[in-house]
């Protein structure tokens, strides 16, 4: 089974809970010469991003709603292909998730950047975007603020 | 290809389906009178477009409008978020099994399921509902926006009386010609015209000046012109058969009651009328009134027959009236209603021209004097071949233009005309009433007539009368007061299945007139078929 999760949430910070990074590179000119002069910061920081499930895939099948199990711990995550990206934004039933998705980040940014990046994948990308957004209007209709905020972010 | 619309969302048999567009169908290019076909789960439904409207799903759009200017939330909102409804009223099923392919439409009496898928009609659609031209269905015109032939069945259209509705300068007259070629090309009745306007039988002029051509030229063998205007007709060179003299002795007092409107009389000159013909006999009457003169001797029979003097003087006014149309003699050389009758018999059309006796007394006087006595043939006729001694006589078909003036209220119930249109289809006469303004006549006849065929309406009274008494009423407000101003008509009642907005089929053009034509010409060939049959029996 393969999980499908769209990039929700991104952060860099110190290994040890709670600890703030401390301001560098006062002398430095660039920021390559910070790490250079510091090689221990490469250990002392890690990157994590977060991601919403969105769908899973079982044998040949795409579902569009939340698998029944989670995903192991120590599964390999690998970036979709843009052909991966196209099978499954075929349909746009992962935007209820996200829009009813509580995040740190507000919704109509992570709709729409999820929109954008979807729409690469396609030739016609207005296309794409116009069904997108016809879908969001039905999706979003006692709602139409967001609705205005997420069309601004997607159109050309 | 059937070209989807959008989807049912909801609706009653009573008011009629909305339908909720596709955000692909543009509501710009939906009219009202346009044909949509349903495809419900057992069976299909044909319908017209009676209303279309704008929504939207919230009304917060109405208030805080988006900016369409940017095309791609213009396209992103049209059909989603705003959208167009297109108001149906279903009008008959076809349906989907074979049994019901051999039965035809039917009316209907349910409505589609929801979301059943609505397409604009196809031109089979619209053949399967109004078939395709053949002996007994005439070509009228075409829906609108397609090419389809709708087609009346004249066969049944001539077995009732029938209305022709419109503004003045809609085309009620063009229609009426093509109606009257119909019927002749098909030869479903025989007609008999009173022809105010001379427009009937030989040429005239059109709006733009343009020479049209009419029956006789059409159908020389089968139309004869009879006229009351000698002089005028043959300054206009039309080739008539036979001159209209009317005699004094021919009118009776209940031609003069008729006309007591026209001529302004009170309702004891009109009692005096019988009075005087009780005492002079039917056929003097009007001769000896006009001929009395002031004096005791007057005098003294007015006395005697309890006349007053006004109402005398009222009645003697209204005869001087008549008096002076010229066509009127003491005694008339021939007997015209007699003449009439033996072309009618003879299947031979008739169209009585006025030429410049366009004022109403001597068209009331005339239309009604010789259908009077028309009526009282065919009555006779008809009663006879019940009694099985006679043929049926042909269906009679009469048409008389400015209608309100003998159908009123106040004259309908002793009219001739009133009568025809009540009850005489059972004598094989009926009526083709051509009027403008159709609130003139009386609510009785209106109900009585089988098919109606209005062009552009706007009095609201005119509309009132003319859809009284059709299901779903207003719908068809709408339609009717949205007809453009020419060529267009709303045709609804016996002879088609649906109501039906036409844009009326051509007439006027040097092709159009091909079309008449080869009726005539297959009737010529039946006829040498007939005759050669004949010669070797």
């Amino acid at each position: 089974m393969e999980l499908y999760g769209i990039v929700s949430n991104a952060a860099t910070t110190s290994l040890e809970p709670g600890r703030r990074p401390i301001a560098r590179g006062k002398d430095e000119t660039t920021e390559e010469e910070i790490f250079r002069s510091n090689p221990q910061l490469l250990k002392l920081l890690k990157s994590e991003f977060g991601a919403l499930v969105v769908g899973h895939r079982q044998g040949d099948k795409l579902y569009h709603h939340l698998p029944p199990q989670p995903a192991r711990i120590h599964s390999f995550v690998y970036q979709c292909s843009p052909d991966e990206v196209k099978e499954f934004s075929q349909s746009f039933d992962f935007l209820n998730i996200l829009i009813n998705a509580h995040l740190p980040v507000p919704t109509e940014e992570l709709i729409s950047a999820s929109l954008r990046q979807m729409s690469q994948a396609y030739e016609d990308r207005r296309a794409f975007l116009v069904a997108a957004g016809k879908e969001l209007a039905i999706l979003l209709s006692g709602d139409l603020n967001q609705l205005k905020a997420i069309l601004g972010r997607i159109r050309e | 290809m059937n070209q989807r619309l959008g989807i049912v969302v909801s609706g009653s048999l009573n008011k009629g389906v909305e339908v909720r567009l596709d955000s692909s169908a543009s509501i710009e290019d939906m009219a009202v009178g346009r044909f949509v076909t349903i495809e419900g789960k057992k069976r299909r439904f044909f319908g017209m477009i009676t209303d279309v409207s704008l929504e939207v799903i919230d009304q917060k759009l109405t208030l805080t409008p988006p900016d369409v200017s940017d095309p791609f939330i213009a396209e992103v909102l049209a059909g989603t978020s705003t959208f167009g409804i297109i108001h149906v009223s279903p009008q008959l099923t076809i349906g989907g099994d074979a049994e019901s392919l051999l039965e035809g439409p039917q009316p209907v009496k349910t409505v589609p399921s929801h979301f059943s898928v609505v397409n604009l009609a196809s031109q089979r659609d619209v053949e399967l509902v109004f078939g395709t031209e053949d002996e007994k269905r005439f070509f009228i015109g075409t829906p609108l926006d397609m090419e389809t032939k709708v087609c009346l069945d004249l066969d049944v259209f001539v077995k009732r009386s029938n209305g022709v509705f419109g503004k003045s300068g809609t085309g009620k007259t063009f229609l009426t010609r093509l109606l009257l070629i119909g019927i002749l090309q098909k030869g479903t009745a025989v007609n008999l015209v009173f022809d105010m306007h001379s427009e009937y039988g030989w040429e005239s002029q059109n709006e733009q000046g343009r020479k049209v051509k009419a029956l006789k030229q059409f159908f020389p063998s089968k139309v004869a012109v009879f006229t009351l205007d000698e002089e005028g007709s043959r300054r206009r060179r039309v080739s008539t058969d036979f001159v209209v003299r009317i005699g004094y002795d021919e009118i009776e007092p209940e031609d003069i009651a008729l006309l007591r409107q026209t001529l302004n009389l009170t309702e004891a000159s009109v009692q005096a009328v019988y009075q005087l013909a009780r005492e002079f006999g039917d056929k003097r009457w009007i001769e000896a009134t006009l001929r009395l003169e002031e004096g005791d001797e007057t005098k003294q029979l007015l006395d005697k027959l309890n006349i007053h003097d006004s109402t005398y003087r009222n009645l003697r006014r209204g005869l001087e009236t008549i008096r002076r149309l010229p066509f009127l003699l003491p005694h008339a050389p021939d007997n015209t209603v007699k003449r009439i009758l033996e072309y009618l018999d003879r299947g031979t059309n008739v169209i009585l021209e006025f030429g410049r006796y366009t004022d109403i007394t001597a068209y009331i006087l005339v239309a009604n004097l010789l259908t009077r006595r028309i009526y009282a043939r065919y009555r006779e006729a008809t009663e006879q071949a019940m009694g099985g001694d006679a043929m049926q006589p042909r269906q009679l078909v009469i048409t008389i233009e400015e209608a309100h003036r003998f159908l009123n209220p106040e004259v309908a119930s002793q009219t001739i005309f009133g009568t025809i249109a009540r009850e005489m289809r059972k004598y094989n006469v009926t009526l083709l009433v051509i009027d403008q303004r159709p609130s003139g006549i009386d609510s009785e006849v209106m109900s009585q007539l089988g098919t109606k065929i209005t062009c552009l309406l706007d009095n609201e009274r005119d509309v009132d009368s003319v859809l009284a008494g059709v299901i779903n009423k207003s719908e068809f407000k709408s339609v009717l007061s949205k007809l453009e101003s020419k060529q267009q008509a709303l045709i609804f009642g016996h002879a088609v299945p649906v109501p039906v907005v036409v844009r009326t089929r051509e007439y006027g053009s040097a092709e159009s007139y091909k079309d008449f034509i080869p009726g005539e010409e297959a009737e010529v060939g039946k006829q040498a078929e007939k005759d050669i049959e004949q010669l070797w029996e």
